[in-house]
C-alpha cells in the first residue's frame, strides 16, 4: 500500500485543500459568533445574518447551526440543492470532498484507524477551538437547578435585609417604651425624641430602598405602583442539547463518506450547541433581570407597601403628638407614637414572613440567644436559664435572622 | 483521586474552595450557613466537647475564659499557650480544632468525596516559625477516612489574591501590581509582576510587607469611639460607662458595623444611641468618619512606603493597584490610594480573593498529579518546587515566588557578632544556599549552628534586628575528622516557606538532615494529643 505524503483526509485536490481550510476558519468564526463567509460559491454570497441564513437540512434530522439560531422564526425552508445558493460552508467541503476522494471499493488509500485517528485528532481541535467542553452542558443544567431554587426562595432571601433594618428599628421603639417607665425626661426632651421617631423611619426606608422622589415611592429606583399586581413573563424553557452521533464506519468508500459525513454532523451539533450555551446564559441573565425588578415587588410586595403606609401614618402621629405634649400627656403622647410603630412593624415583618419569639424562660440557645452579660448564681437549677430578654428573636424560613439579646444565669460555686 | 482544596485561615473569618468538576470556583458553605466561618474555638467546661464558628462566639459570651478567637496573631510564637479549662493549648493547637472544623464542613458539602489535600494561606510576612506552626496545624486534622490531611503547600495570602486576579484577566497583560490587602484583623501590601503574553504566563512576587494587628476592627472601633463621645458631650453621660456597659456593648457592635456599611453606598448615615433613658441622633458624615480613622489609613501608606523603599522602588514602577479584603470596600481606601498614587484601582472579589487564589494552586496540583510520571509523587507540582496553578480551561500558569525572610547564621566579623545572611530576601523560592564550613579541632564532635531570620536585604544583618529561630542546632560529624574537614551546610527554603538545613560531611560524603530543636520547644505540639480526642461538636 503506498501513501501520499502529507495526506489530508479532507483533500485531494488543490482545491478542495482550500475548500477545507476556508471550512476550519469559519467554523472557528461560528464559535465567536462572526458568522459564516462562504467563500465556496462566489465572493458576494454571505451569510448576512443568522435570520437570513438558509441551509440544507441534513438526513440526520440535525439542523444546520443558523436554524438553531432561528429558532424564534418560521422554520428555514429546506430548498433543493442546486439552488440553494447560501450553502453552509461545510457541505461546500464535502461536495469538494465528494470529488475529491477516490473511490477504492477494495483497497482504501489509508487503513480505517488512520483515518479516524486523524479525524478524530481534527474533531479535538475544533473542540479546543471553539473552547467548548462536555461540562458546559452540566453548568447549564446546574444554572438551572439554582434559578429554580431561586425562583422559590428569592423573594424570602431579598426581603431579609429590609427584615433586619425593620427589626433594629422595632426594638429601639420596645427598648424607648420600657425607659418611659424607668426614667423621667422633660417636654422637651420627649417632644424631641417623639421627632427622631419619624426622621429615624424615614432613615429605615431610605437605607431599605425605599424612596419618595417627590412624585411617587420608588424601590431600588423602580416606581411602585398599587393599582394591581405585576405579574412576572419567563422567557421560554431552554431547549435540550443536541446528542452526538456516533456511526460505525465500513472499511471501504462509502463507509468512509459516511463516516466523515457523521463527523461534521458532530461538528456542526457541537457548534449548535455552542450556540445554545450562549442563547441559555443570555436568556439566564435576563430571568435574573427579570426577578430583581419585578419578582422582588410582586413577592414583598404587600410589605413595602405597609412599611409606607406606615410612613405616612407616621408622619400625621408624629406631628399632632409633639405638638400637644405636656407635662401630663408627655408618656402618653410618646407610647402612642412608639406602639403604633412596634405594632405596625410587627405586621410588616408577620408579612414578610418573620416570626417573633420571646425566650424568656428558656436556656440559652447559642442559635436564638446573643449574650449582653451574664449573671452569676450559686443556683445550680438557674444555670444557662435566661434571666433577662432585651430584644425579642426573629426567625424567618426556620433561620434566625436577628437573635434576642439577653442576660443569662452563670453558675459558680460558692466559696 | 480526591479533592484538593483551598483553606484561607484568616484572623477572624476562614474560608474553604475548590475548583469544581465544571471548572468553576466553588465555595464550600458552613453548616451554619455562610461562606466563611469565625476563626473562634470554645471548649465547654463541663465536657471538654469544642465548638468552632458562630456558635463558639455565642458560647464564649458566657464563658470567655473558654474562648479563644485571634489566634493566628500567635503563630510561631515559641513561648505562647493558652490555658482553657485547665488545659495548655498552642496556638497550632487550636489552628488544628478551626482546620477540622472547616474539613468536616468540606467533606459534607462534596458529599462523600474525599480530600486529598490542602493548600492553607497565611500572612507573607509569616516567617518560618509561624508557617511551620500552620502546617503542624494542617497535618494533625484527621480526615473523616481516619487519614491526616495531606498539606500541600503553605501560600501566601497576596499571591494567592494576586492569582485569583491574573487567573480572571484573559487577555494579555505585562504589569507590576501593588496588592493592598485590608482584611478584619489583618493588614498586607505586595508588589507582583504579572506577565501573561501569547502562551507565557508568569506572576512573580517582588517584595511584601503587612501589619498582623491592623484591620477593619480598628475602623469599627474608631467610629465607635467618636459616637460615644458625642452622645456623651450632648447627654453628659459618662463615655467610659458606656463603653463598659454590656448592653451598651451589644448596640455598638450592631449598629457600628451598619453605619460603616452604609457608608460605602451613602454620604451620611444617622444613629440614635440611648443610654439610661437619654437619647441622642448622631449624624455620621463620610468626611467625619474618613477623618476619625485617617491615622489607621495612614500606617497603611507608610507601611508601604517603607517596603517600597527598602526594595527602592517608587511608585513609577506600579501600574495598577489591587484592591483585596472585605475592609477595602471602604471608599476612603480607594480614594486615598488614587490621591496618594494617581495609579488605577482595581477590586477582585475582595472577601474571597484569597480562597479562590488557593483553589487555583490547588488545582494546579492537581492537574499536575493526573500527568505524574509512574513512581513520581503525583503531589509535587510541576515546574521544580514553584507554583502552578489550573484555569477553568486547563491552561497552567506557573508562578514565581519569592522569599519574605532572609535566613542566616551568627558570625564574627571585624570583632562584633553579625548575622550573615545565606538565603537572602526576595529570592526565588524553594531557595537552596550553600555554605562551607570547616572543624575548628580535631575529632569535634558536632557543630553547633546558630540560625537567625531577619528582615534584611543586604547579607549581613545584625543580631539586634534579627530573630533566633532554634535552640540548639546541632550537626553531629562522623568520628575522626581531623581539623579543618570541610562541612558543606545547606539551607532549603521549600515553596512553604519553611527551612530545613542539611549537613554534609564533605570528607565522607555522608549527608544528613538536621534536625533543630526550635526556640520553646516543641511548642507546636502542645495540647495537641488533648485536640486528637476533642469531640467537635
Amino acid at each position: 500500500m503506498e501513501y501520499e505524503e502529507n495526506f489530508n483526509p479532507w483533500s485531494v485536490t488543490e482545491e478542495s485543500v482550500e475548500q477545507n481550510n476556508i471550512c476550519e476558519n469559519d467554523a472557528r468564526k461560528e464559535a465567536q459568533n462572526v458568522g459564516c463567509v462562504s467563500e465556496a460559491k462566489s465572493e458576494e454570497v454571505v451569510h448576512e445574518t443568522p435570520a437570513n441564513a438558509q441551509c440544507e437540512e441534513n438526513s440526520q434530522g440535525t439542523n444546520c447551526q443558523n436554524e438553531v439560531m432561528n429558532e424564534n422564526q418560521a422554520p428555514a425552508q429546506a430548498a433543493a440543492p442546486e439552488q440553494n445558493v447560501e450553502m453552509c460552508q461545510c457541505e461546500a467541503a464535502e461536495a469538494s470532498n465528494e470529488e475529491a476522494v477516490p473511490v477504492q471499493e477494495e483497497k482504501p488509500i489509508v487503513s480505517f484507524d488512520e483515518y479516524k485517528e486523524l479525524t478524530n485528532a481534527h474533531f479535538q481541535n475544533l473542540r479546543s477551538l471553539i473552547k467548548y467542553t462536555k461540562t458546559k452542558d452540566e453548568t447549564i443544567f446546574k444554572m438551572n437547578g439554582e434559578l429554580q431554587k431561586y425562583r422559590e426562595g428569592y423573594c424570602t432571601k431579598a426581603f431579609k435585609s429590609i427584615a433586619t433594618l425593620v427589626i433594629s428599628y422595632r426594638e429601639d421603639c420596645r427598648k424607648a417604651l420600657e425607659d418611659l417607665e424607668k426614667y423621667d425626661n422633660d417636654v422637651q426632651k420627649v417632644q424631641k425624641y417623639i421627632y427622631f421617631l419619624v426622621d429615624d423611619y424615614n432613615e429605615l426606608l431610605s437605607n431599605a430602598g425605599i424612596e419618595n422622589d417627590g412624585e411617587m415611592w420608588r424601590f431600588n429606583g423602580k416606581a411602585l405602583s398599587f393599582n394591581g399586581r405585576k405579574y412576572v413573563k419567563f422567557p421560554p424553557a431552554f431547549q435540550d442539547a443536541p446528542e452526538l452521533v456516533e456511526n460505525e464506519v465500513e472499511l471501504d468508500g462509502e463507509g468512509l463518506k459516511e463516516y466523515l459525513k457523521s463527523f461534521e454532523q458532530n461538528v456542526k451539533a457541537l457548534l449548535a450547541n455552542n450556540e445554545m450555551l450562549d442563547k441559555s446564559l443570555n436568556e439566564y441573565l435576563k430571568l435574573s433581570l427579570a426577578i430583581e425588578n419585578d419578582v422582588i415587588l410582586t413577592g414583598f410586595y404587600p410589605a413595602l407597601k405597609k412599611m409606607i403606609s406606615v410612613a405616612d401614618k407616621i408622619a400625621e402621629l408624629v406631628e399632632a403628638s409633639a405638638k400637644s405634649v405636656t407635662e401630663e400627656n408627655k408618656n402618653d403622647k410618646y407610647a402612642l407614637c412608639l406602639n403604633y410603630l412596634i405594632d405596625s412593624l410587627e405586621d410588616v415583618l408577620l408579612i414578610g414572613g418573620v416570626s417573633i419569639y420571646t425566650t424568656v424562660d428558656e436556656t440559652f440557645d447559642t442559635r436564638k440567644n446573643r449574650l449582653v452579660k451574664a449573671i452569676v448564681t450559686t443556683d445550680k437549677s438557674l444555670d444557662r436559664m435566661i434571666a433577662k430578654q432585651y430584644t425579642e428573636c426573629y426567625i424567618m424560613n426556620d433561620a434566625v435572622i436577628y437573635p434576642a439579646k439577653v442576660d443569662v444565669y452563670k453558675y459558680q460555686e460558692q466559696n | 483521586m480526591g479533592k484538593k482544596i483551598g483553606i484561607d485561615l484568616g484572623t477572624t473569618y476562614s474560608c474553604v474552595s475548590y475548583i469544581d468538576d465544571t471548572g468553576n470556583i466553588a465555595i464550600v458553605e458552613a453548616a451554619e450557613g455562610g461562606n466563611t466561618t469565625p476563626s473562634v474555638v470554645y471548649f465547654d467546661p463541663d465536657t471538654n466537647e469544642a465548638v468552632v464558628g458562630s456558635t463558639a462566639r455565642q458560647e464564649g459570651a458566657l464563658h470567655p475564659e473558654s474562648m479563644v478567637e485571634r489566634v493566628k496573631n500567635y503563630m510561631g510564637d515559641p513561648y505562647y499557650t493558652m490555658n482553657i479549662n485547665g488545659n495548655e493549648y498552642s496556638p497550632a493547637a487550636i489552628s488544628s480544632l478551626i482546620l477540622k472544623k472547616l474539613i468536616t464542613d468540606t467533606e459534607n458539602w462534596l458529599g462523600g468525596e474525599e480530600i486529598e489535600g490542602a493548600i492553607i494561606t497565611c500572612p507573607a510576612y509569616f516567617g518560618d516559625a509561624a508557617r511551620e506552626a500552620t502546617r503542624v496545624a494542617g497535618e494533625n486534622v484527621t480526615l473523616s477516612n481516619g487519614e491526616k490531611l495531606k498539606v500541600l503547600q503553605i501560600l501566601d495570602e497576596p499571591v494567592a489574591a494576586a492569582l485569583a486576579y491574573g487567573n480572571s484577566k484573559r487577555e494579555d497583560m505585562q504589569k507590576r501590581v501593588l496588592v493592598y490587602d485590608l482584611g478584619g484583623g489583618t493588614f498586607d501590601v505586595t508588589v507582583m509582576d504579572l506577565n501573561f503574553v501569547g502562551d507565557n504566563r508568569s506572576m512573580e512576587v517582588i517584595t511584601t510587607n503587612g501589619n498582623h494587628q491592623l484591620g477593619g476592627k480598628d475602623w469599627d472601633t474608631a467610629l465607635a469611639t467618636y459616637v460615644v463621645n458625642q452622645f456623651c458631650s450632648a447627654t453628659g453621660a459618662d463615655p467610659e460607662e458606656v463603653m463598659n456597659d454590656p448592653e451598651q456593648i451589644q448596640w455598638y457592635s450592631e449598629n457600628i458595623e451598619k453605619a460603616k456599611r452604609t457608608l460605602t453606598n451613602k454620604e451620611t448615615v444617622s444613629l440614635t444611641p440611648n443610654f439610661n433613658g437619654a437619647r441622642e441622633k448622631i449624624e455620621i458624615t463620610r468626611e467625619i468618619f474618613d477623618q476619625e480613622t485617617e491615622s489607621l489609613l495612614n500606617q497603611t501608606i507608610i507601611l508601604i512606603e517603607d517596603m517600597m523603599a527598602k526594595k527602592q522602588l517608587t511608585m513609577d514602577c506600579i501600574d495598577e493597584i489591587i484592591l483585596v479584603g472585605g475592609s477595602t470596600r471602604m471608599p476612603q481606601v480607594k480614594k486615598r490610594l488614587e490621591d496618594e498614587y494617581h495609579k488605577p484601582i482595581v477590586s477582585y472579589d475582595p472577601d474571597k480573593a484569597v480562597a479562590t487564589g488557593a483553589a487555583l494552586v490547588a488545582a494546579g496540583l492537581q492537574a499536575s498529579s493526573t500527568t505524574a510520571a509512574p513512581g513520581e509523587d503525583p503531589v509535587q507540582p510541576v515546574s521544580g518546587g514553584s507554583i502552578v496553578i489550573g484555569g477553568e480551561t486547563g491552561e497552567q500558569t506557573e508562578i514565581i515566588v519569592k522569599c519574605t525572610k532572609s535566613y542566616g547564621l551568627l558570625a564574627l566579623a571585624n570583632g562584633q557578632d553579625i548575622i550573615a545572611n545565606i538565603i537572602m530576601k526576595d529570592s526565588e523560592k524553594p531557595a537552596v544556599e550553600t555554605r562551607r564550613f570547616g572543624t575548628s579541632a580535631e575529632n569535634q564532635i558536632n557543630l553547633n549552628l546558630r540560625v537567625y531570620e531577619n528582615d534584611s536585604v543586604t547579607a549581613d544583618a545584625t543580631v539586634e534586628e534579627s530573630t533566633e529561630l532554634y535552640e540548639n542546632c546541632i550537626v553531629e560529624l562522623t568520628p575522626g575528622l581531623p581539623a579543618g574537614a570541610p562541612i558543606d551546610i545547606t539551607f532549603n527554603l521549600d515553596a512553604s516557606g519553611i527551612l530545613v538545613i542539611t549537613a554534609l560531611d564533605v570528607t565522607n560524603n555522608i549527608s544528613k538532615v538536621v534536625q533543630p530543636v526550635r526556640i520553646g520547644g516543641d511548642i507546636n505540639n502542645v495540647g495537641m494529643d488533648a485536640i486528637q480526642g476533642t469531640l467537635l461538636r
